[in-house]
């Protein structure tokens, strides 16, 4: 099949969905009303809320979303075949992570544009609130353990990547300084910052950086396993520097990287008109997970991912202009993901193999196929490239540059935001020292992702890195089923039906637990016993999650109206509110139907 | 919309967003002050200005803020508002530059303030200004290059 072909079929599927699916959400489960006073207007201060272009608030809210995940998951998943992984990756984006996103957006616009976190306490109760709090520790603990993982073995197999990663923090920081000192616009810097980064390729393969040696001298049986410590140290102090001296400008580095790479793809798969070499269904060897649970919780970011409900809520709802660009930025917003994880699959499938005996290699267990992933994906964008006329061995080195750069920002990011949670979690038990000292709570936010980076399995196998980002998968989908649940309780309450809610959130919850048991019996039947704790940990999330969201929906049932509280129509309501801000009333006190919709 | 107002952010006062399982997102609204306190205005002039602009214009006016990073957006609005008043070559160069810079004032594509914002009196006076001159018809095509209003 060549890869083109399934590329424009993906296409025209996401846009059927964003046309017909994304419309019928808009009208009859959101309710959307063009004329409600968002809560940008109604508390436009021009630092949080900011009425916002609809285009530039996607451009946020898009890069903001997609990044290494989408692209991990899907190379891990294509182990049981290129059909499955990417039917899950069309549906969940369609059925679940449209719903999800452009729901957690809609619903908190209707609540002074209130966070997930939030919401989950107001909407359902106080123990959801802090049972997301929980979920979300363990999601960042986890991201931050499977970022270091992806980058360690992306640096013990790309070791020309080095020295161009290395330089780009000062380079970035040199950058930030320009721009700081002299005022002026950040697009020749970074744009000359990436000419100079992949110059460096160049340096970098002629100076390849390896840490065997040291690994050997310290005794450290997997060189991956120094590279993680490393680079936890330097996430320590990289989480404690200001936004601007260092993330931001190399965000700039990384926005264009990320179109860099689209297109890189895109044209690629177009001029090699490659085909795919992996089987549609993979007849998978014996004792290897099964898909039915395991693939709906790999590929978790490019399918359905709770991270997005974070973003929705916490910045783009409060800078959206009219409640109907939410379908837009929210929706939109989940097919750009799923479209890159489909660009993840065929560079997987397509670019990385030149024939189904080569595939089948790279592909041969479980352990081979996780543990190769992100190195999987640089190979297939790698040919890609070398399509377009550059040389492989350059091309491989500039798409490990790529992923590692965003792995490594999204460590950066995960980290200073564990470590406000951790501060969080210190304020509420009353424990001074984790609430107010900086340098303890960076500590914890390290410590705990470390520990889960290198502790598991042990050995000199290692563990399957596919399991860790099983874990990582499940709490990212229990952040999901519990925004879903928020938007169900919701929806319910308006007396609207919460079937497009409902559906993609009783999936999750089942394949969760199920992944969630039988991963539980394996790690005890392995005697991984740090595995196994964590994994009976998330199982007790999510029980707690199912029992919560059964509650609120059974209570909501109960309290919703006879008549569905519309959202469209003339937005009468809506213009006097707008003419008499005082008179709006977003605030939310919440378990009545019509009494947070501010109209 | 009969006109556009954009304001560029400062560079401190924009947060990061480092892609899926990172970015710009917050969990809780409420909380420590260690968690998302609220942005500093002393490190940026965009907000007193934005709501000077609002206050001052007509709602026909857009009054849009975006973040310095946000070239794709940025880009071609400049060069669309350069091209629109014969800017073509290096000066639409200049003119694309100074408005890619942190706190930049921008009217329909003509760059009034670059790399450092006016003080929002300042601001409203020379967006009115801009505006009225539109309107008696001495438009931006008889202007070339960039303007600066200092504060």
């Amino acid at each position: 099949m060549p890869a083109i072909v399934v590329a424009v079929v993906v296409g025209v599927l996401f846009f059927l969905g964003y046309r017909y699916y994304s419309s019928y959400l808009a009208r009859k489960v959101y309710a959307l009303d063009p004329a409600f006073v968002t809560p940008a207007h109604e508390f436009n201060d021009g630092n949080d809320f900011v009425p916002t272009n609809k285009h530039v608030l996607f451009g946020h809210h898009f890069t903001s979303v997609a990044g290494a995940a989408p692209i991990v998951g899907p190379a891990i998943a294509v182990f049981w075949g290129w059909g499955p992984a990417l039917l899950w990756i069309v549906l969940g984006t369609i059925f679940a992570a449209g719903v999800h996103d452009f729901g957690a957006l809609a619903v908190s616009v209707r609540h002074k544009a209130k966070s997930i976190g939030t919401l989950a306490g107001d909407v359902i109760n106080g123990r959801a609130r802090m049972l997301f709090m929980i979920i979300i520790f363990f999601l960042l603990t986890l991201v931050n353990a499977v970022f270091a993982v992806v980058i360690g073995n992306l640096f013990v197999g790309n070791p020309a990547a080095v020295i161009p990663i290395i330089v780009e923090i000062p380079m970035a920081m040199a950058i930030g300084q320009y721009i700081y000192k002299t005022r002026s616009s950040a697009l020749i810097p970074s744009i000359v910052g990436v000419i100079v980064l992949y110059a460096l390729i160049l340096v970098g393969q002629a100076f390849p950086i390896s840490l065997d040696g040291l690994a050997e001298a310290l005794g450290v049986e997997q060189t991956r396993n120094v590279w993680v410590v490393l680079l936890f140290i330097y996430t320590w102090v990289a989480s404690r520097i200001p936004v601007w001296m260092l993330l931001q400008p190399r965000d700039y580095i990384n926005s264009h990287q990320l179109f860099i790479a689209l297109g890189v793809i895109a044209l690629g798969v177009i001029v090699g008109m490659n085909t795919i070499q992996a089987p549609v269904v993979n007849d998978v060897p014996e004792g290897s997970p099964n898909f039915f649970p395991f693939l709906f919780i790999t590929v978790a970011c490019g399918a359905v991912s709770g991270f997005h409900s974070l973003v929705s809520s916490g910045t783009t709802s409060k800078q959206l202009d009219k409640e109907t660009d939410a379908r837009y930025v929210g929706y939109m917003g989940a097919v750009g993901e799923g479209s890159l994880a489909t660009g993840a699959v065929l560079a997987a499938t397509a670019g990385v193999a030149a024939s189904e005996v080569e595939w089948n290699a790279l592909y041969a267990d479980f352990a081979t196929a996780s543990g190769g992933a992100a190195g999987n994906f640089v190979n297939g964008v790698a040919q890609f490239a070398n399509n377009l006329a550059i040389p492989l061995d350059l091309a491989t080195t500039f798409a490990a540059v790529v992923v590692i750069s965003f792995a490594a920002t999204t460590m950066d990011t995960g980290v200073r935001l564990q470590r406000y949670l951790v501060q969080e979690i210190g304020e509420q038990l009353r424990i001074k020292v984790l609430a107010r000292n900086l340098t303890v709570a960076t500590t914890v936010a390290v410590l705990i992702p470390l520990a889960m980076a290198l502790l598991p399995g042990g050995g000199a196998s290692g563990y399957t890195f596919g399991v860790l980002w099983q874990l990582f998968g499940t709490t990212n989908q229990l952040t999901a089923g519990l925004a879903l649940s928020v938007i169900a309780v919701w929806v319910t309450r308006r007396g609207r039906n919460p079937l497009a809610a409902i559906i993609p959130l009783v999936f999750l919850l089942a394949m969760t637990t199920w992944a969630l048991i039988l991963n539980l019996r394996n790690f005890i039947e392995a005697e991984q016993w740090v595995l196994a704790p964590l994994d009976a940990l998330i199982f007790v999330l999510a029980i707690w999650l199912i029992v919560e969201a059964v509650l609120a929906l059974v209570a909501a049932r109960r309290e919703r109206p006879a008549v569905p509280v519309e959202g469209t129509g003339t937005g009468e309501e809506s213009v006097v509110a707008r003419a008499n801000p005082d008179q709006a009333t977003s605030d939310v006190p919440l378990g009545g139907a019509d009494r947070d919709d501010r109209r | 919309m009969t006109s556009r107002v954009v304001l560029v952010r400062g560079l401190r006062d924009v947060a990061a967003s480092g892609g899926c399982c990172s970015g710009d997102v917050r969990p809780f609204d409420e909380g420590g002050s260690h968690c998302h306190a609220p942005r500093d205005e002393s490190d940026d002039g965009v907000a007193p200005v934005y709501r000077a602009l609002r206050a001052a214009l007509p709602g026909d006016v857009a009054v849009e803020i975006v973040s310095p990073s946000n070239w794709v957006w940025l880009v071609p609005e400049l060069v669309r508002g350069g091209r629109r008043r014969g800017l073509r070559g290096p000066a639409l160069r200049r003119s694309v530059r100074a408005g890619m810079a942190v706190e930049s004032l921008i009217v329909d594509g003509v760059v009034l303030a670059s790399g450092r914002l006016p003080a929002p009196a300042a601001a409203v006076a020379a967006v009115e200004a801009e505006l009225a001159l539109r309107e008696a018809g001495h438009g931006p095509a008889h202007r070339r290059g960039a303007r600066a209003v200092r504060r």
